[in-house]
């Protein structure tokens, strides 16, 4: 082997690294990865290339978990607590049901309404998404209540006028944002879960 | 030498040097450290972090320096540049800025009054 960065134990290493890290913003992490390639390059062109070598390097380098904390704490994060896939998948469910399930008659504003609350206070609490993708989401999940108007009206303008049909179009147009934003929350909460990193 | 560490050399407690007492100590002097090996001459990642692991109450994972230079250089008190090596690959050198000389002048006047200030509030007795 050539180049002593293909060596497994560095790859599963560094990607354990690049796991932990992936909420930096990607211009850091590629300089941190870049560094810790070099430095792992350098140290290893000094020995010969082994197993033992390799794990020696890997050892004085630190985990991959003290490593990430590292990072995450130059850039004032915390590293992420993850949630089990349950809960996470009740709170999603909540954020995506609360529309459409205040549209049923009687009962459903008061439900959708707390489904709403409920599932705010979860992710707003929650340790497992940045800052900036909680923002990203309550965006995405608040544009239904302008976007689904908006989408009413331009029907009633420049269409048939405003048929039942265009009403249920409009409104599964202008609910689209919100399980987008579920599906971005879902896939960092994975992330997140399965980055486990070695301690 | 780097102010503040001559008499920390080898601890007698074994252990006591990775103790969160001793991580949360070095987390406001590191970075001045790093700045003092730098002070007569650039060094590579490599070298930088061996000349560190010498001293066992400011060694730290290698690889937790690696964000700590990165803001270093953001902070315009580091520079880098690469150099060919004789062998292997180029290296990333990091050498101080005037902005990082004179923020390790700042750290170097400041620390003994540091100490003894420290010194004086740990030493048993009354403390007018």
């Amino acid at each position: 082997m050539n180049n002593p960065v293909d060596h497994p134990l560095v790859r599963a290493h560094l990607d354990a690294v690049a796991r932990g890290t992936a909420t930096l913003p990607p211009e850091r992490r590629r300089e941190l990865l870049a560094d810790l390639r070099e430095h792992i390059e350098v140290s290893l062109t000094e020995v010969p290339l082994d197993d033992d070598a390799v794990r020696s390097v890997l050892a004085q380098l630190g985990t991959p978990r003290q490593i990430a904390e590292a990072a995450l704490a130059e850039e004032g994060q915390t590293p992420p607590a993850p949630e089990s896939a349950r809960r996470t998948n009740l709170t999603l469910a909540l954020a995506v049901l609360a529309l459409p399930v205040s549209l049923v008659p009687l009962a459903g504003p008061v439900l959708g309404f707390a489904a709403a609350v409920v599932a705010a206070v979860r992710v707003t609490r929650s340790r497992q998404w940045t800052r900036r993708e909680k923002r990203q989401a309550a965006v995405l999940m608040v544009s239904p209540l302008l976007l689904t108007p908006a989408i009413t009206v331009a029907f009633t303008l420049f269409s048939t006028g405003l048929t039942p049909s265009a009403l249920l179009l409009a409104c599964a147009l202008g609910f689209c944002p919100s399980p987008i934003a579920a599906l971005r929350l879902s896939r960092a909460a994975t992330r997140v879960r399965t980055a486990d990193l070695p301690a | 030498m780097v102010p503040g560490i001559a008499s920390t050399d080898g601890g007698d407690e074994p252990g006591a040097v990775d103790g969160p007492v001793a991580t949360q100590l070095r987390k406001g002097v590191l970075e001045y450290c790093v700045l003092a090996l730098l002070r007569d001459g650039p060094r590579y990642g490599v070298e930088l972090l061996q000349e560190l692991g010498r001293h066992p109450m400011l060694a730290t994972s290698q690889g937790t320096i690696y964000p700590l230079l990165s803001r270093l250089r953001r902070a315009g008190l580091a520079d880098t540049f690469l150099r060919d090596s004789a062998s292997g690959p180029s290296r990333r050198y990091y050498t101080l800025t005037e902005a990082g000389r004179s923020a390790l002048a700042e750290f170097t006047a400041l620390w003994p009054a540091f100490r003894a200030t420290i010194d004086h509030v740990l030493a048993p007795g009354e403390h007018p």
